[in-house]
């Protein structure tokens, strides 16, 4: 039985999803909800997204500085390579993982509590398909705002290089302004786009998953929340290592 | 009409419900009675399709509920109010938005009448007033009337209720039972009550089973539960030394 417990859980995930298209309710119920949802998901965010990618645009200019001692090699280097790390890797990858600590926990926490309350029950009750009705919402609004917040990420991260480095004094603003508009690969814009989109779903379904699955108390829903925001961060992981293979 | 026949649920290896069968009458408050954990709950839920039973049918009418198809699932639904346990009121709302819920998917009425209603289902379990008020604001005996405000908003035609007055002082326990009582006459539900409360069994119960241990136990009226020969039942009612006492004085006075 432990063996197969992955498995299970797999097919169990997948059987989940299947439930969210199968006997859904009419399409003017999920605009009204999608839309609460973006705003939880997507507005709300706006601002830690942003303090983090300050900072971390900020950090990146300041130690590539530090490392490029070497006269030869031109400081709008620089700028390329917090341009290329940020649009590539950073502004996705942390910007998923902070919304996973974020909206993830939130989702799997209500989902979890209505779950326990017989909140949930009470609106299956009514023949309404609660899965679907609850988590569908969620995860659209998601795939929607994940590449928004993204996006804004990746601006004001390098935005944040470029205080860093000319208050700083690291690098001139000629230098930095060039070195970001140097050798650009619109493709990677493309490809950011579409890690955040992947990561949207994964979040929001795995959290929604695990929260919709809770049994028990309190406890649980706090265990549920932990397990949610680990393996969607987890998830993440991988399927960033695998589309870097598939699109690079 | 609602009937059920030989419903029997286990969990992994553990047997919860060992074959139930029973009829609830329209216009009565039905009664499921038993200990903590004799499995009241999942017998509530296998009957409004919440859970779904190992073997046995649920009949609404002619309809039955175990393996009806999702449309035929959906009507009978429409019919169905239930009250939970803990009330599972939605904590994101405040009063009105829980008894609009139901109303705004599923009655055809236009925002006016929708009010109307609601202030209707507001005003017969006596909160009228509170439409505004946030769920933290409720008491729990606010919480159970809402709750049952919710469950007639639809004018269903069953009425299902876990345990409607656990964690209420006796007082406030009369009131819900007298509530749950009026409203199934006045409106001719069926009504069925899971409860361990013996007031509230002696106040309204117009038919009653007794479950022990996931098994039907007894069945019968609230006069003739008074004066069963039933070990387990006699064990259940009179389970304190004053309902002891109070059994010998009636026993004496036959
Ligand atoms: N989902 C479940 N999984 C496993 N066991 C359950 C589940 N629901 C209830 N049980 C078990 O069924 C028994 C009856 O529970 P319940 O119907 O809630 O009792 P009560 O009569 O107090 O309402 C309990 O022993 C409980 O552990
Ligand atoms: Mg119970």
């Amino acid at each position: 039985m432990n063996k197969f417990k992955i498995l299970t859980a797999i097919g169990d995930y997948m059987m989940f999803l299947k439930k969210l298209f199968f006997h859904r309710e009419p399409f003017s119920v999920y605009i009204r909800n999608t839309a609460h949802e973006m705003v939880i998901i997507g507005v709300e965010s706006v601002t830690i997204v942003f303090i983090i990618s300050a900072f971390i645009g900020a950090v990146t200019v300041v130690q590539f500085a530090y490392n490029l001692e070497n006269p030869l090699i031109p400081r709008s280097v620089i700028g390329l390579i917090v341009r290329d790390m940020t649009i590539l890797e950073l502004a996705p990858t942390i910007t998923a993982i902070v919304l996973a600590g974020k909206v993830g926990s939130n989702m799997a926490g209500s989902l979890g509590t209505m779950k326990i309350t017989e909140q949930i029950d009470a609106i299956e009750i009514m023949g309404i398909n609660s899965a679907s009705y609850l988590v569908l919402p969620k995860i659209i609004a998601s795939a929607f705002m994940f590449p928004v917040l993204v996006t804004i990420a990746a601006f004001i991260s390098i935005t944040g290089g470029y205080f860093a480095g000319t208050i700083s004094g690291a690098i001139t603003e000629y230098d930095y302004v060039y070195g970001i508009r140097e050798y650009f690969v619109p493709y990677n814009i493309f490809f950011m786009l579409v890690k955040s989109f992947v990561f949207a779903l994964l979040i929001s379904s795995i959290c929604s998953y695990v929260g919709y699955n809770t049994k028990g108390g309190a406890l649980e829903v706090g265990r549920a929340t932990t397990v949610a925001v680990t393996n969607s961060c987890i998830a993440v992981l991988c399927a960033d290592y695998v589309l870097a293979q598939i699109l690079l | 009409m609602l009937r059920i026949t030989n419903i029997s649920k286990s969990f992994d290896d553990k047997n919860v419900l060992d074959s139930i069968s029973g009829e609830f009458l329209p216009g009565k408050v039905n009664y499921i009675i038993g200990a903590s954990g004799s499995g009241k709950t999942v017998l509530l839920k296998c009957i409004v399709g919440l859970l779904k039973p190992d073997t046995g049918s649920v009949f609404f009418d002619d309809m039955n509920l175990v393996t009806a198809l999702f449309n035929q699932r959906k009507k009978i639904l429409r019919e169905i109010g239930m009250l939970f346990q803990g009330s599972a009121l939605f904590d994101s709302m405040n009063v009105q938005e829980n008894i609009l819920f139901p109303l705004d998917r599923f009655s055809q009425l236009n925002c006016e009448k929708k009010i109307e209603r609601v202030n209707f289902c507001l005003e017969r379990v006596k909160l009228s007033g509170s439409n505004k008020l946030s769920m933290s604001e409720l008491s729990g005996g606010m919480r159970k009337r809402v709750g049952i405000a919710r469950a007639i908003a639809l004018n269903p035609r069953y009425l299902f209720c876990d345990e409607p007055n656990s964690g209420l002082d006796p007082q406030t326990s009369i009131v819900i039972d007298k509530l749950i009582k009026e409203i199934t006459v006045e409106f001719n539900m069926t009504t069925l009550v899971v409860s361990h409360d013996m007031n509230s069994v002696l106040e309204t119960g117009d038919s009653i089973i007794f479950i022990h241990q996931g098994k039907k136990c007894w069945e019968g009226n609230r006069e003739e539960i008074l004066h069963s020969d039933n070990t387990w039942l006699n064990e259940f009612v009179f389970a304190g030394p004053h309902q002891k006492m109070l059994r010998d004085k009636i026993e004496n006075r036959k």
